[in-house]
């Protein structure tokens, strides 16, 4: 039986990809599908992402052992060694047991060959049939063969069967033969998967339809993935942001929010949680690439509820985006044709006001499910229901879900494939080899000057091949390097990309010149001949110096070290064990479990207390408890820390350290026993009544305000679950809630819908007015103002509930192990949506609420990715450093440590021994930072020896 | 701060040299950095002193400098070692020590710095002709204006003059005096602790003068000097071809970088396999442009040099000193230099706390 993947991931997007990243840099090998014909999910179609506004989706990629995998912009396409993409599929059925499953998948052909298909445009050409593309929003139009998503690499073309008429036209002018329109959809079985994890992520809801925002009769009204590629520079108008209907520049936008979420008469009782932050970041985009300032985004609460949210919303405010509390009346066209929205705002004044367009904020669909198969033992799904999540949320749930396919890969003993990278250390034998690709460069190039001038000056033979794509060309390629014993090679041709995935063996050493884009950029057929020499050239440079990269080993420690005997360091504690890594806790108190004591979810508290159970009795674990970390150095695979435990000091090895040190509570302190936390009301309501009759419950106190300018996230959701069990014990209680914006993302909708069904009262605060409270012998007046009355109000209450927010540990670990962290005190991530628990320095890993606020189950999420991103490292027993890393030469090393300053991946440290500066293989990604600040080259990159750079540029510049 | 002032004396050499000689004596510092005249070269050399019976050579304000002595200096106090060491240095060789301080070649700790207002110096060669025919000539050159006028063409446009940086600051300029200054709380630790460890023999008060509108008036003549020599310069490198022209004659030497102060690097890049050809490249190189000079890589090298060190200029003109082809290297990395510091907001050998702008290397950048 055929056990060759450890895994199916269907849905190949942002989810999907991480997973099968996840096993694939274990070595487990992963079958990828999806049903589009392309990979990247939604993310190919966005550009930009908060909080930088740049994409970043490239950092997903491995950083270890980085050569199995192409390392360019994960937008064009996923290559890694063990992963297999196969588009156009879906799962049909899911059968046998984990370890063993048969998966049955529909398979919707391609109509094209990839192998065959040059992307030379010849099909679209004479393809009579003209559709919407929905890549770019249909916005604009495409034919029905088609590039799916521009950008992809390699470019080859697929068929829509559902508009394409089956004429032939493609068929035959296709010059190779690629195109097949008859196959129909297969049904295809593979057998001996392990586990099948399920990233098929949501969809996105669609508006038309809906009278209310009338997009069949105004073009100016559009969704928010069809403005972002507006935006875009691949979008429909090519980066010039003008609006559909008239190409009038864009310059002032009203974003409607909760577009399809949010709203009850559709059976969408949910937060699609994304959206405000979508629009927030588009409305800064666009305010930043127009210099415009007069947008507007219409919403009922603004849920900035991700840690840098709130400081990015005041960005996004100063630069002059309006945030307009309403509803939505209408949308319709002026008199002068612009969309106009009428709308009544917070005072419930009806008002009315025109743009230039109309960006509808667009949730999920609603009533989607998860196929019937993922009740399958083995088979794991990134969410619940089908969800759209936030980047780092799906990035941490991916993990999350194939930590468990990893349990099985291991468990069911499958195969694992890591690198193994032949060195070629040969003396550089070059040759040429040109594709004339039939007569078009014959006439557009001087091959015969390419030729003789090549040889006289640098004395390297050519070959021109007439097809070097067909199987004839291919065979004299395949010859002529071995006739001339070639080592490297320089191939120039119409599209290197046949080439590249053919020639990916290592012992021959191949650049690859695209002519087609020499005679594209240059306007005669010298121009283009001299263009082709001096790449040529250039190429040669580089080639003849080219040093084969070494591969350095390293053994590391393989034992964990995790900071934190909380919720996010059991969970990672836990998932180390499970997949043979002892670990060390190092727990500060002389307990374990961190905030349980706060925690009043039942079902919440039986899993914690479990996980306690499992990881305490775990003869994998070590538990140190009253001890802290005091001192570490050591580079990653091989780290010493130095942990203080009542007065005496042990020195731990470890390969990775974790770190879950957690946080609590913001501290607050009122002596009143009148006045209570939202946190220590929810314990108390575990066990009685409240006997208050007017309750009042005060969100935000200081929290989203300076000095603690963020959202905790967690203390909404709990305050409603507070307000709607006293109204369950006591329906006639009155309680009233002030708030800045109920921040219930997700299915915590439903908690504020059904608190709202019971009668608790909500009212909203602007951020520069806390209501006022006096305190008197009865209780509490709260002065506050009413948005509705539009007045100021008095309201008396007996029982007054603060939310207080949550606070990171006071720790100094930033300190200790040199992290970075943000304004308000949490650990920094390397990068907030893309690598969220990985921290600056390779192999220290952060989670929970040390980094962000999260809520228990989160918290335990992040603690098992976290977890999974460590055993990248602790999974081998040794560590094979990327063949491309920096090196210092001592002997000519000044020591300025220019260097160490500019690492960006502080992969460079100065040793307490020598003073000497070294490189830490294992984190150096080899981008040649220091390099470019070493002044005499005592920093050198191997494979990219200035040398050969020098030579190359010099050839370049003729 | 305190002053102090020193009468006893009427050639400020023996004044300096007798502040130095008590401060070994008295073991307010473990050596002095200073320099000196030995019997096997004519021009004093800095040397590390540390027997107080071995001073006798000690000739501090000689017009001449054999070479920008802030690497020698740096090699001294490459790391601390809680020997501590008064550096006797001329204006120009401080602002190259903190250079040097900045990209970590060495550190500030165990060194008290001394200075004083420079009049320049002249060419070694030109100093031991001087001195073949007049044994005064170290003193003379303060009263006579005629030898001072065969200072270098940098000292000469060079209004960088008075101390900066120093610990203790001596003038000689608009004073008859030679008025020590303690200018940092180091440099006043020092001189008090002299004072009272030998009884206040040297005769240290409180107070002195100095006439200001002299100091200015010489720099602005000095200003004026440097104006005229950088328009000038500006002239003969404005282009590639111009630049080329100034520096045809380059062998590919490398004493300028050699004298250079703050040319840190251990092995010059120029040094090393990259620029070291094999012949076939000299022969593409040759093929393609029919006409190959040689040596090679001139322009790129002091390009390169441009771009590694002009922020860190200190403009101490010694790159020209030690020409074999007498290029006025100074004067082009001056004039180039000065408007490298002025776009980064940065001025060479100024503010120790500023980082050199490449250090200060940001993400965001």
């Amino acid at each position: 039986m055929d056990r060759k993947f450890s895994t199916l991931v269907a849905g190949a997007g942002i989810s999907g990809v991480r997973a099968a990243l996840d096993l694939a840099e274990l070595g487990y090998r992963v079958l990828l599908i999806d049903k589009k014909a392309s990979a990247g999910g939604i993310l190919s179609q966005l550009d930009y992402q908060f909080p930088n506004d740049h994409c970043g989706m490239c950092r997903t990629l491995p950083m270890i052992d980085r050569n199995n995998g192409a390392q360019f912009c994960l937008r064009k396409g996923i290559f890694h060694k063990n992963i297999t993409f196969m588009p156009g599929c879906e799962i049909e059925t899911v059968k046998g047991t984990p370890g063993n499953l048969s998966i049955s998948l529909k398979r919707s052909p391609l109509g094209v060959d990839p192998e065959k298909c040059t992307g030379c445009l010849s099909c679209e050409s004479v393809c009579p049939v003209t559709v919407k593309e929905d890549f770019n929003g249909n916005l604009s139009q495409r034919k029905a063969i088609y590039l799916p998503v521009p950008h992809n690499i390699p470019n080859k073309r697929v068929i829509d069967f559902e508009s394409c008429t089956k004429c032939g036209e493609c068929v035959s002018e296709c010059p190779t033969n690629a195109i097949d329109i008859t196959k129909d959809v297969g049904i295809e079985t593979i057998d001996g998967i392990g586990s099948v994890i399920l990233a098929t992520g949501t969809e996105l809801y669609n508006p038309d339809g809906v009278d209310l925002y009338n997009t069949s009769k105004i073009k100016d009204v559009v969704t928010a993935t069809a403005f972002e590629r507006i935006m875009s520079s691949s979008g429909p108008y090519k980066g010039k942001i003008q609006r559909p209907s008239d190409g009038k520049e864009i310059k002032k936008v009203a974003f409607i929010q909760c577009v399809g979420s949010r709203n009850l008469m559709i059976g969408a009782d949910y937060c699609s949680s994304v959206c405000c932050m979508f629009a927030l970041k588009e409305a800064a985009l666009l305010a930043e690439k127009t210099k415009s300032s007069d947008s507007a985004i219409f919403c009922m609460d603004l849920r900035t509820f991700s840690r840098d949210g709130e400081r990015y919303k005041e960005r996004v405010k100063e630069k002059g985006v309006r945030f307009i509390r309403s509803r939505i009346h209408s949308v319709e066209k002026d008199d002068s044709g612009n969309p106009s929205i009428s709308y009544v705002d917070a005072d419930g004044k009806q008002k009315s006001e025109s743009f230039d367009l109309v960006v509808l904020s667009t949730g999920k669909s609603q009533n989607l499910t998860h196929p019937s198969f993922i009740e399958n033992e083995g088979v794991f799904g990134i969410s619940e229901t089908p969800d759209f999540k936030e980047i780092s949320d799906s990035m941490i749930n991916s993990s999350f879900a194939s930590s468990k396919a990893i349990q099985i890969a291991k468990e069911y003993d499958y195969e694992t494939k890591k690198s193994s990278t032949q060195i070629n250390d040969d003396d550089p034998k070059l040759h040429i080899i040109l594709c004339s690709c039939g007569n078009l460069f014959k006439e557009n190039v001087d091959l015969t000057k390419i030729t003789e001038d090549i040889s006289r000056i640098y004395g390297i033979g050519i070959t021109t091949i007439d097809q070097a794509c067909s199987l004839e060309g291919w065979s004299e390629l395949k010859s002529i390097i071995d006739e001339k014993g070639v080592n490297r090679l320089i191939i120039g041709a119409c599209n290197p990309q046949i080439f590249s995935t053919k020639l990916s063996d290592n012992s021959l050493l191949t650049e690859i010149i695209t002519l087609a884009e020499h005679i594209s950029d240059t306007e005669s057929v010298d121009e283009a001949t001299k263009s082709i020499l001096s790449e040529i050239a250039s190429s040669i440079g580089r080639l003849k110096k080219y040093t084969p990269q070494k591969v350095r080993s390293m053994n590391i420690s393989k034992r964990a070290l995790v900071l934190g005997g909380g919720i996010s360091g059991l969970s990672s504690a836990k998932t180390l064990s499970d997949s043979g890594v002892p670990v060390t806790i190092v727990e500060k108190s002389d307990k374990l479990g961190g905030n349980l004591p706060f925690i009043s979810d039942e079902t919440v508290i039986k899993s914690i207390k479990n996980l306690i159970e499992k990881v305490s009795s775990d003869s994998n674990i070590d538990i140190l408890f009253n001890s802290e970390l005091s001192s570490h150095k050591g580079v990653p695979g091989k780290f010493e820390s130095v942990i203080s435990k009542e007065n005496t000091e042990l020195i731990v090895q470890t390969g990775s350290i974790i770190v879950a040190t957690g946080g609590g509570k913001a501290s607050f302190d009122d002596e009143n026993e009148r006045v209570k936390t939202t946190f220590d009301l929810s314990i108390e309501l575990m066990e009685k009544k409240v006997d208050a009759k007017n309750i009042v419950m005060m969100q935000c106190k200081d929290s989203r305000v300076e000095p603690f300018n963020y959202c905790s996230r967690i203390c909404c959701g709990k305050a409603l679950d507070n307000a709607i069990k006293i109204k369950e014990q006591n329906p006639d209680a009155k309680i009233t809630m002030f708030y800045r914006d109920i921040m219930a993302y997700g299915d915590i909708e439903k908690k504020y819908t059904e608190a709202r069904r019971r009668g608790v009262i909500f009212k909203r605060f602007e951020k520069e007015k806390y209501p006022e409270v006096i305190s008197n012998d009865n209780g509490f007046t709260i002065k506050a103002f009413d948005f509705i009355l539009n007045e100021d109000i008095e309201i008396k209450a007996d029982l007054l509930v603060y939310s207080t927010g949550v606070a990171p540990q006071v720790d100094n670990l930033e300190k200790t192990l040199k992290l970075k962290t943000t304004v308000d005190g949490f650990i920094k991530e390397v990068d907030f949506k893309f690598r969220p628990v990985d921290t600056g320095k390779e192999g220290i890993f952060i989670c929970g609420l040390r980094r962000n606020p999260a809520n228990a189950s989160e918290a335990e999420k992040e603690g098992v990715s976290a977890a999974q991103r460590a055993l990248r490292l602790l999974n081998s027993e040794i560590l094979i450093s990327s063949g491309q890393v920096a090196h210092v030469r001592h002997s000519i090393c000044s020591r300025c440590n220019a260097c160490v300053t500019a690492c960006p991946y502080t992969a460079r440290f100065v040793s307490v021994e020598d003073r000497k500066v070294y490189v830490d293989d294992i984190s150096c990604q080899g981008c040649g930072t220091c390099a470019s600040v070493c002044p005499n080259n005592a920093t050198i990159i191997e494979g990219f020896e200035e040398k050969g750079i020098l030579d190359s540029i010099e050839a370049a510049l003729g | 701060m305190t002053t102090y002032i020193d009468q006893t004396e009427s050639y400020k050499g023996e004044a300096i040299k007798k502040l130095a000689v008590e401060l070994l004596k008295n073991n307010t510092v473990d050596s002095l950095f200073i320099p000196f005249q030995n019997s096997y070269s004519g021009i004093p050399m800095p040397s590390l002193i540390s027997d107080p019976e071995k001073t006798d050579g000690i000739e501090p304000i000689a017009p001449v400098a054999p070479f920008n002595s802030a690497k020698q200096a740096a090699s001294v106090i490459k790391y601390a070692t809680g020997k501590k060491t008064a550096f006797f240095l001329r204006p120009c060789e401080i602002r190259a020590l903190v250079e040097l301080v900045k990209l970590n070649q060495c550190t500030l700790e165990d060194a008290v710095i001394i200075s004083y207002d420079c009049y320049g110096r002249v060419e070694n060669k030109k100093y031991l002709e001087l001195l073949s025919s007049n044994d005064q000539v170290n003193k003379d050159f303060y009263t006579d204006e005629s030898l001072q006028n065969e200072t270098t063409t940098t000292c000469k446009s060079c209004d960088a003059f008075t101390p900066l940086n120093a610990d203790i600051a001596i003038s000689f300029m608009g004073t008859d005096q030679s008025v020590f200054e303690g200018t940092s709380e180091k440099g006043s630790d020092v001189l008090s602790s002299l004072n009272s460890a030998i009884g206040g023999s040297l005769d240290l008060k409180s107070g002195g003068s100095i006439d200001q509108s002299i100091v200015e008036g010489i720099k602005e003549k000095r200003s004026k000097e440097k104006e005229t020599l950088f328009s000038k310069t500006s002239e003969t490198i404005k282009d590639v071809d111009s630049f080329q022209k100034m520096i045809g004659s380059c062998l590919n030497c490398y004493n300028c970088r050699t004298a250079c102060p703050v040319c840190y690097c251990k092995e010059c890049v120029f040094l090393t396999d990259i620029f070291l050809h094999d012949p076939d490249i000299l022969h593409q190189r040759s093929i393609k442009k029919g006409v190959l000079k040689l040596p090679v890589d001139t322009t790129m090298f002091h390009m390169t040099r441009i771009s590694h060190i002009s922020h860190s200029c200190v403009g101490c003109g010694q790159c020209t000193s030690v020409c074999p082809s007498d290029i006025q290297v100074a004067d082009m990395f001056r004039t180039v230099s000065e408007k490298t510091q002025e776009k980064l907001e940065y001025k060479a050998g100024q503010n120790i706390e500023q980082p050199i702008p490449f250090l200060a290397y940001k993400e965001e950048n």
